[in-house]
């Protein structure tokens, strides 16, 4: 790629000389941007300790914060979370891989007119659609169920993964898919053993933002369940924000066990998380 | 092997008018069209009916009431007659607009600076800069709580002030700093996105380019304005009406920083449809705000949709 071309060029090797400098920069930049993190992380083992007195260090470390969390409740909306994340990434590759299929190979003028539409789906405002679900579940009766959830929140999902795998599935070699078809295999056989595993990448990525969608979600979880026992994790921590806060740490520690999987992320699959971004996973 | 010779002729190019060939096409057109059913249905189901709900809703008397008889008297634009009428409908809007421009013109400009810092090649410049991604992947609750900690009155940001021996503040409870404490949690979350796409975007401004105008003399601040953002101009656009459309419907951060408070100081038009849903049970206020903000982002999207329309013609 162009990248490689630019290392031959002679500015930037001589620009490499004083490289240190330049990643000294960066790091205080992370250090300073990333610091409320480091805030939420120290003082979720500084339980019994009043705000002002958190210190950089924790200096007598304890983990109540985090035991006073499992026993409040805290392990039944992780599970809630968990269970949900899961069920909308599965809905979601269901739904959007046959789909992203079917738009990568038709050639008709319906192709364009659907991806404006997941396009325009895209910026539909979750508040809008929240309103219109709490009526709609109610007379379905999903309310305060886990189905409810996971619906909800693979409409975040859905339109963004047939677009991240439709861009890359143009790009499949069809030769293969020619060849599969002519050796018998029915439309559901090439799906599943060509083009899924050629687009596995793809699929991981698509997997990895419906996940972190859903798991961040708070406006359906909010609003679509009304019973503690079904509060998904973020709606744990806001509602224990809601009231008196009496420990920080348990509150952080929640936060962090809810930042778990943006950890993983970030420190074990960048280039899934690079290649995710660069198809517009904004929101 | 049987079907070994319509491989032939459709290799040579060359049109074949057979009609068992034209039926294998069609039937795999068909079939394509058959795994488009799940996303169709979907899409009506969870897209287009909760949309024309809304717009039926926004019509009618709809309240907790309704979920038990049934019944949402069809009262027509009373509805959003309420809300324009609602005095705080103008502090929302005003509110949001302030959110919307601020955010996006600090994360522009901050976000380029720092792109034009990752963009260059010093050790650890691979893996180092995609570090400021987390605070844009962490949950919208997370954000909220701890930013609503380090800027309580007895928080770290007071602890660090004070140490410093400069003014303190409570933050989001005072009237006159609450909406600017918002703005800036509301920026910590989306700059890392920006600056990560403009430093990719970056990448493609041609180095020859670069180096013939340092030769004609053109320092640092021209090669800016005259070849750098140029290049990048379309991803530029691209974001700006993205952040826009996403930081109009800011909700959650909001919900969790303040609620809308002090005096309804920082509320927004959705935090109005949140509120009036899901705190007064008005859902015929709520989908009228609801509609509101839809045409406001519609907007914005179908110029979204064209500018990345065009991005994509000019790719291909």
């Amino acid at each position: 790629m162009s990248t490689t071309q630019q290392l031959e060029s002679p500015a930037l090797r001589r620009s490499r000389s004083r490289g240190w400098r330049w990643t000294a920069v960066t790091v205080a930049i992370l250090v300073v941007y990333l610091f409320p993190i480091y805030w939420m992380l120290t003082a979720s083992f500084q339980p019994r300790v009043s705000s002002a007195n958190v210190h950089w260090l924790p200096s007598h470390p304890g983990l109540q914060g985090y035991t006073a969390l499992f026993s409040n409740g805290g392990l039944t909306s992780l599970q809630v979370s968990i269970i949900v994340s899961f069920g909308s990434v599965i809905l979601t590759l269901l739904v959007a891989v046959p789909a992203a299929h079917a738009l990568s190979r038709l050639r008709s003028r319906a192709v364009g007119f659907a991806l404006i539409l997941l396009l325009l789906a895209q910026m539909i405002p979750s508040i809008v659609l929240a309103d219109s679900f709490y009526a709609m579940f109610n007379n379905w009766g999903v309310l305060n169920t886990y189905i409810g959830l996971i619906l909800a929140d693979a409409t975040a999902g859905v339109p963004f993964a047939v677009i991240l795998l439709r861009s890359f599935l143009l790009r499949l070699d069809t030769d293969v898919i020619e060849a599969a078809t002519l050796d018998g295999a029915g439309p559901v056989g090439v799906l599943v053993r060509i083009v899924i595993p050629l687009a596995r990448n793809a699929i991981i990525t698509a997997a990895v933002f419906t996940f972190l969608f859903s798991w961040g979600d708070l406006l359906f979880g909010l609003t679509l369940v009304t019973k503690d026992q079904l509060y998904p994790v973020t709606v744990f921590i806001y509602a224990l924000t809601q009231s008196q806060v009496s420990s920080w740490a348990s509150v952080m520690a929640a936060s962090l066990i809810a930042s778990l999987p943006a950890l993983v992320v970030i420190l074990g699959a960048q280039r899934f998380v690079k290649a995710g971004i660069a198809v517009g996973g904004g929101r | 092997m049987t079907e070994a010779p319509a491989v032939r002729r459709r290799r040579s190019g060359r049109p074949v008018p057979d009609r068992r060939r034209l039926s294998l096409a069609s039937r795999r057109r068909a079939e394509l069209w058959t795994f488009l059913v799940p996303a169709i249905v979907f899409f009506a189901v969870f897209f287009v009916y909760p949309l024309g709900y809304g717009v039926y809703m926004s019509t009618t008397n709809f309240t907790t009431a309704t979920f038990f008889t049934g019944q949402s008297p069809f009262v027509g634009l009373a509805n959003f007659i309420a809300i324009f009428q609602d005095p705080v409908l103008g502090k929302a809007i005003v509110n949001t607009l302030l959110i919307t421009v601020a955010s996006v013109v600090v994360e522009l400009v901050v976000g380029l600076a720092l792109a034009l810092l990752f963009n260059r090649r010093f050790p650890g410049s691979r893996w180092l800069p995609t570090l400021i991604l987390l605070p844009w992947l962490l949950p919208s609750v997370v954000i909220g709580t701890i930013w609503k900690w380090l800027l309580a009155g007895d928080g770290a940001v007071n602890g660090i002030l004070s140490s410093l021996h400069l003014p303190q503040d409570t933050w989001l409870a005072d009237p006159a700093t609450a909406l600017g404490a918002v703005i800036v949690v509301s920026i910590w979350g989306s700059l890392p996105y920006w600056s990560i796409i403009l430093s990719a975007a970056l990448k493609q401004v041609p180095e020859d380019q670069l180096e013939a105008s340092q030769l004609d003399g053109a320092d640092g601040w021209q090669r800016l304005v005259h070849i750098v953002i140029p290049t990048i101009w379309p991803v530029i656009s691209v974001l700006v009406v993205m952040s826009v459309v996403y930081t109009l419907l800011i909700v959650d951060i909001v919900l969790v920083l303040t609620g809308g408070g002090p005096a309804d100081d920082t509320a927004t038009l959705g935090l109005l449809s949140y509120r009036s849903a899901f705190d007064l049970f008005q859902f015929g206020d709520a989908a009228a705000y609801g509609m509101l903000l839809l045409l406001i982002s519609l907007a914005f999207a179908i110029v979204y949709t064209w500018l990345s329309g065009r991005q994509e013609r000019r790719a291909e």
